[in-house]
């Protein structure tokens, strides 16, 4: 789906700031999966992501969608752009729209379609992001900050994209607002199976919502696997100023010290699981 | 003891429509008193009225009716607006909306210009503020290179070189990646522990809530709960059902209690958490000594 090859990107060639943000990064992202993208700022995973569509320029290095050369023909742009949707963080200040239906209208009305497969877009889009069919006629500006963000993240989906990028679409809201929009975006993903790029600082939600975990450390990849395999490395991932998921701190002490738990756990209801497995093995569970 | 730092009587607050004059309550009848050296920590959803709350605390906004009381001068007194403000401090989510000079010194200066203090004793508290903050080999630098986490501490120690009493944050962490937020947290316990500075912290991190002195759940522009975070945090049921969280071991811990599990409910660190399994299990085997448990 997504081939990278050999990427270098440098900020101010030739001054006194200049700064390699990706260095020679190698990857390929099969289709259909949501992977996680964690990395602290700075360790080039927003100059990264922002090669998937074209909006940054490789130094060095070619970016492949579905076996295309997205660089090879300037004329075809347009149509990556409208293949790698990418969600920005703080979304809702790019709103623009009188209403939000326009809003939400305005990607599928520049790929040059139909007023009716556009309305169905736009409703199907709102549907996924959960925002009501009344809130379509308001003007964006009356919307709460959770409701002007789900309808920035429907103004990208309602274009269909292959490929899903979303830069911390949580970051700023609460538990609640959190849980829904992450939710809504794996629904969508369950019903679409397209490829969802997830950047995250939050571990405990790319345990719950990944598929495959893409770390990056210093503008390169430090590791891109499953998520189970990822936070085995717990270690490795607090050295490069990373954290794991709480849960899974405790079970590799226990794990290390010999108790008879398994190092792979990242979340409650796994390790719940496992837990009670054990007890009930021990007899110490009297419920 | 004396009188608390800032004390809220009854507070009300309403929000007015500007097009239609409709009035929407946000904070209904808010009692709280916060001590000198305190470490209180405000969780709430959004819209739940905390942030509101937080802007009483400097007299950013007044009260519709009932008291607000900093440093005791009431809110209303609208010529010791200045005294206020020396006393409590704010700092607000977004770091860059909060950074005003192009290097981090004259920065953390500004306010102290503007309250006319000597220039030798602007030198003197920039120099410690950066110091408290664990900036001040950045002084020379320009904000904008800086991460958040580092512009935040520079938004933090503009407002320690006020040496106010008491600094309300308002989610001050939401923006930053988990270094940040890291570097953001410890550099305010320090100034709780070491400083004696009195701490508000608004979040939506139950982790950052988990090593405060204490934690006020607001709902609904009421007070829900008040008490110690391990108190607080044993409801899971009930900070769930206003759209909080918990820590995630203590999640865990909960749902293990509901399976019968005998474990203690009030598990808030990873090393409680990690210390409680340990006496659950056992001593692990392979490594027991000769005289093994039956």
């Amino acid at each position: 789906m997504i081939k990278i090859e050999n990427l270098t990107h440098r900020y101010s060639v030739g001054t006194p700031f200049e700064k390699v943000a990706v260095d020679h990064v190698n990857l390929e992202i099969e289709g259909g999966e949501i992977i996680g993208v964690i990395g602290h700022t700075g360790s080039g995973k927003s100059t990264l992501i922002q090669h998937l569509n074209g909006l940054l320029k490789p130094t060095e290095g070619k970016i492949y969608i579905n076996g295309q050369d997205i660089w090879a023909d300037k004329g075809k742009m347009r149509q990556v752009r409208f293949d790698v949707g990418l969600v920005f963080q703080y979304p809702e200040y790019q709103l623009f729209e009188e209403t939000v239906y326009k809003d939400i209208a305005f990607g599928p009305k520049n790929m040059g379609l139909g007023e009716e497969e556009i309305r169905e877009r736009v409703e199907k889009a709102a549907e996924f992001t959960g925002l009501r069919p009344e809130l379509l006629e308001k003007s964006p500006f009356e919307l709460s900050g959770g409701q002007k963000r789900r309808a920035a993240i429907a103004g990208v989906i309602a274009m269909e994209p292959k490929v899903l990028i979303l830069d911390e679409p949580i970051a700023g809201l609460d538990p609640r607002g959190r849980n829904k929009i992450l939710n809504q975006i794996k629904n969508y993903h369950d019903q679409v199976g397209n490829t969802i790029l997830l950047v995250s600082h939050s571990m405990e939600d790319v345990a719950m919502f990944a598929d495959k975990v893409l770390v990056m450390n210093q503008a390169k990849v430090f590791a891109y696997d499953t998520v189970e395999n990822i936070f085995a490395r717990s270690e490795e991932l607090k050295a490069i100023r990373l954290s794991v998921p709480q849960i899974t701190t405790v079970f590799h002490r226990l794990n290390e010290e010999g108790y008879p738990v398994p190092r792979n756990v990242y979340t409650v209801a796994y390790a719940k699981r496992k837990l009670l497995a054990e007890l009930e093995k021990e007899g110490k569970l009297h419920a | 003891m004396g009188e608390p730092i800032i004390n809220a009587n009854q507070v009300y607050f309403d929000y007015q429509n500007e097009e239609d004059g409709s009035i929407f309550p946000v904070l209904k009848g808010i009692d709280l008193k916060i001590r000198d050296g305190e470490f209180v920590a405000v969780l709430g959803h959004n819209g739940s009225g905390k942030s509101t709350f937080a802007k009483h605390c400097n007299a950013i906004l007044l009260p519709t009716s009932g008291d607000m009381t900093v440093a005791g001068i009431n809110t209303r007194e609208e010529d010791r607006l200045f005294d206020i403000r020396q006393n409590v401090g704010m700092v607000f989510q977004n770091p860059d909306n909060q950074i005003v000079a192009t290097i981090v010194e004259e920065d953390v200066a500004f306010a102290l210009e503007n309250m006319g203090v000597e220039p030798a004793e602007i030198r003197r508290r920039v120099d410690e503020a950066l110091k408290q903050v664990e900036m001040y080999e950045y002084r020379e630098h320009a904000p904008h290179q800086l991460s958040g986490g580092q512009k935040q501490r520079v938004a933090i120690a503009g407002i320690l070189a006020m040496r106010p009493r008491c600094i309300v944050l308002d989610e001050p962490t939401a923006m930053l990646d988990p270094k940040g937020r890291r570097e953001v947290m410890k550099t305010i316990r320090q100034l709780n522990r070491e400083h004696g500075t009195t701490v508000v912290l608004i979040t939506h991190y139950m982790e950052e809530a988990a090593v405060s002195d204490r934690v006020v759940v607001i709902d609904s522009g009421e007070v829900l709960r008040d008490g110690t975070p391990k108190e607080v945090f044993s409801e899971v049921e009930l900070l769930k059902s206003v759209g909080l969280d918990v820590p995630q071991v203590t999640e865990f811990i909960y749902e293990l209690r509901k399976e019968g599990v005998d474990l203690p409910q009030d598990i808030l660190t990873e090393e409680e958490c990690y210390e409680a399994l340990k006496r659950l299990l056992g001593r692990p085997a392979g490594r027991s000594e000769g005289n093994d448990r039956t």
